[in-house]
């Protein structure tokens, strides 16, 4: 029971640009089969990295292995320290994770659910600055809205919105968001992503799985793209978007095509419609 | 980013996020006022059915001269004197033992129900999931069939608490694995170590003679009945502390319900907060069935209807269903010796009679409302 309620010691704020977040030759294998071989990457304090790549390529399983919910072979470091061998009080403090599902087994109010991020600051701040904290992260994300509502009658964007909430309240240097987009709308997509760009800004690492190739060319500094576990490139949007490299990555012909305004258009080729409609099946249908 | 806004052509805003106030706004107030009337109403009527169950039974003994039987054991001076020869005695050492018993088993099964379901993040959950209930009974109809009730009155309950935590302790060894258990691996265990403990119970219940058939078939309907003083004091200061235990788990089984990933990235041992949360739910079962026997459904309805008044955070939660559990089973207990003259209704009978029926209710209600449990 002691162990339980040991304090943990607080983490230093970040300088900008120093590394926080640091993985060397990164392996992890489930059930026998080696998803993620050999990763290196490095997340400074202020900016945003994507992980990408087509399904299967290993993205969650290595931002699990950067949270500390895999074992993993080489080495992760944290704050300077092997994410192993953090003790879960003190690794709580330092890397905040936003799962892609956010289930809830009972019908808390989202504030109860983003009060129950700052769980880890419980016995080190105040009661009035956990609420502060609270109170402008809700702002942030628009949630104070609906506070007092149950989270389990959410629709899916608001509990993407308030699961976010939950993680920035925690007041990490390392945030760690596997796919916060998936199941959003345009709005929300763009909204969760520009938020999470501002955490970094001020002063935090984000490392943040995505699927929408033009999103992570939008709204990350720096792109590390996947190929079935192997580190296919690492830079920034434009260096790492090539149409040759992610028609190979992701079997399929993909162009990219920047834009007057620097924005880059990530377009896959579409399907041809070579089975053509048969006229009687669209005659028989009223 | 900045750099990307310059080249942009000036009559296209680009959309911003919000500007975050000057002053801090003002989070919403809690509403402690249905908390608060919850314990008042509740522990009231706790303290009326405890007084009223020691007024009533086959000596009728006005509440008033329950109330000064207590205060003369005190040495105050308060209540009205006894009006028979004996009523002291009948409400001290008949009546008490066995109310009191019923409010500290009552409190013990809702409040382990009430752990149980945050650890399993289900409100379907109930100590006997992990075998609690079964391996008390397999311990208890041991220590019948082999004769040890006869030599001592605390061998058959010695047996049960014995043997409901070793089954626990067997289901969650033998649901872990590589140092992790699984929810769903620890509920299968469960109902495969409940089968086997099922077949030991109806394999004892066929070796033993006629009158340990009956004390087995009696024991797991669950009866307060014979209760005294002498059992009260055994097992209190290990209900008591249970009830301890349970309270401080609160706050980290509220973290729970949003999973083990997202707990533990909160900074909660899930393990060790999963094995400590057993421990405390099963000596909290075990040692309310090892006197009381089986009493179901106190540990499911309970902690629901709680859940449902006052919502589902633990700290609330468990001391708020502990003082329901004692109540529910003290007007249980007070039906059961009085509802048929000259006999005992069996205890576990009454609250699986009533609790059936209105946990069904409290599923179609959930179910209207929000369409379900946790969807």
């Amino acid at each position: 029971m002691t162990a339980l309620i040991t304090r943990a010691t607080v983490p230093r704020a970040p300088e900008l640009g120093q590394i926080v977040l640091e993985a060397r030759g990164v392996s992890v294998d489930l059930g026998g089969t080696q998803i993620i071989d050999g990763i290196d990457l490095d997340v400074r304090c202020g900016e945003m990295l994507a992980i990408v790549g087509p399904n299967g390529a290993g993205k969650s399983t290595l931002l699990a292995a950067l949270a500390g919910d895999r074992r993993y072979r080489g080495s992760i470091t944290v704050d300077g320290r092997e994410v192993s061998r953090w003790r879960a009080p003190d690794l709580a403090l330092r890397r905040a994770m936003l799962r892609q599902e956010n289930t809830l087994s009972f019908p808390f109010t989202v504030l109860d659910v983003v009060k129950m991020g700052r769980a880890p600051w419980q016995r080190i701040t105040t009661p009035a600055e956990n609420e502060r904290v609270i109170a402008m992260e809700m702002t942030r994300t628009d949630t104070l809205r609906f506070a007092t509502r149950p989270f389990t009658s959410l629709s899916g964007g608001e509990r993407a919105r308030v699961s976010l909430t939950r993680v920035l309240v925690q007041a990490t240097p390392v945030l760690l968001l596997d796919e916060p987009t998936a199941a959003l709308d345009m709005n929300y997509q763009e909204q969760v992503l520009a938020i999470a760009r501002q955490a970094a800004r001020r002063g935090c690492a984000v490392a943040v799985v995505l699927h929408d190739l033009a999103a992570a060319a939008a709204y990350a500094d720096r792109l590390l793209l996947l190929d079935d576990g192997r580190l296919s490139a690492v830079g920034t949007p434009a260096e790492v978007l090539d149409s040759t490299r992610l028609t190979e990555v992701y079997r399929h012909p993909i162009e990219v095509t920047p834009r007057a305004d620097g924005v880059l258009n990530v377009v896959p080729m579409r399907f041809a419609d070579d089975t053509p409609p048969r006229p009687t099946s669209m005659e028989a249908t009223p | 980013m900045t750099a990307v806004d310059e080249g942009r052509p000036a009559q296209i805003e680009r959309p911003r996020l919000l500007d975050l106030p000057e002053t801090v706004p003002e989070l919403p107030r809690a509403g402690r006022g249905r908390i608060i009337a919850l314990f008042i109403v509740g522990g009231a009527g706790l303290v009326i059915a405890v007084l009223t169950s020691a007024a009533i039974g086959q000596m009728q003994i006005p509440v008033f001269e329950v109330i000064g039987a207590l205060c003369r054991r005190a040495e105050l001076i308060c209540g009205a004197d006894a009006s028979r020869i004996n009523g002291d005695a009948a409400v001290w050492e008949v009546r008490l033992p066995r109310v009191v018993l019923g409010v500290l088993v009552g409190a013990s099964l809702a409040a382990a129900g009430a752990v149980m379901q945050g650890v399993f993040g289900n409100p379907l959950a109930d100590p006997g999931v992990i075998g609690v209930s079964s391996g008390a009974a397999l311990g208890a109809s041991l220590a019948i069939v082999l004769g040890l009730g006869a030599t001592s009155s605390f061998a058959i309950p010695a047996g049960a608490f014995v043997a409901g935590i070793l089954t626990s302790f067997l289901v969650y060894s033998m649901a872990r694995s590589s140092g992790r258990t699984e929810v769903v691996t620890l509920i299968l265990t469960g109902v495969a170590v409940n089968a086997v403990a099922g077949a030991g119970l109806a394999y004892l219940t066929f070796a033993a003679d006629t009158n340990q058939r009956e004390q087995i078939v009696f024991w797991q309907m669950g009866s307060l009945n014979g209760a005294l003083w002498e059992q009260v004091r055994t097992v209190a200061p290990i209900l008591i502390i249970g009830l301890i235990a349970a309270l401080l788990l609160a706050t980290k089984l509220d973290l729970l319900s949003l999973g083990d990933d997202a707990a533990r990235h909160l900074g909660i041992d899930i393990e060790r907060l999963r094995i400590i949360a057993i421990v405390v739910v099963s000596v909290l079962t075990a040692a309310a069935v090892a006197f009381a026997g089986i009493i179901g459904f106190v540990g499911l309805v309970i902690p629901h209807l709680i859940r449902m008044l006052v919502g589902p955070g633990h700290r609330v939660l468990i001391p708020a269903s502990a003082i329901g559990g004692a109540l529910m089973l003290t007007v249980a207990d007070m039906f059961a010796r009085t509802a048929v003259p000259y006999a005992e209704l069996p205890l576990g009978m009454l609250t699986a009679l009533v609790g059936g029926p209105f946990f069904f209710y409290l599923i179609r209600r959930s179910r209207d409302r929000a369409g379900g449990w946790a969807a």
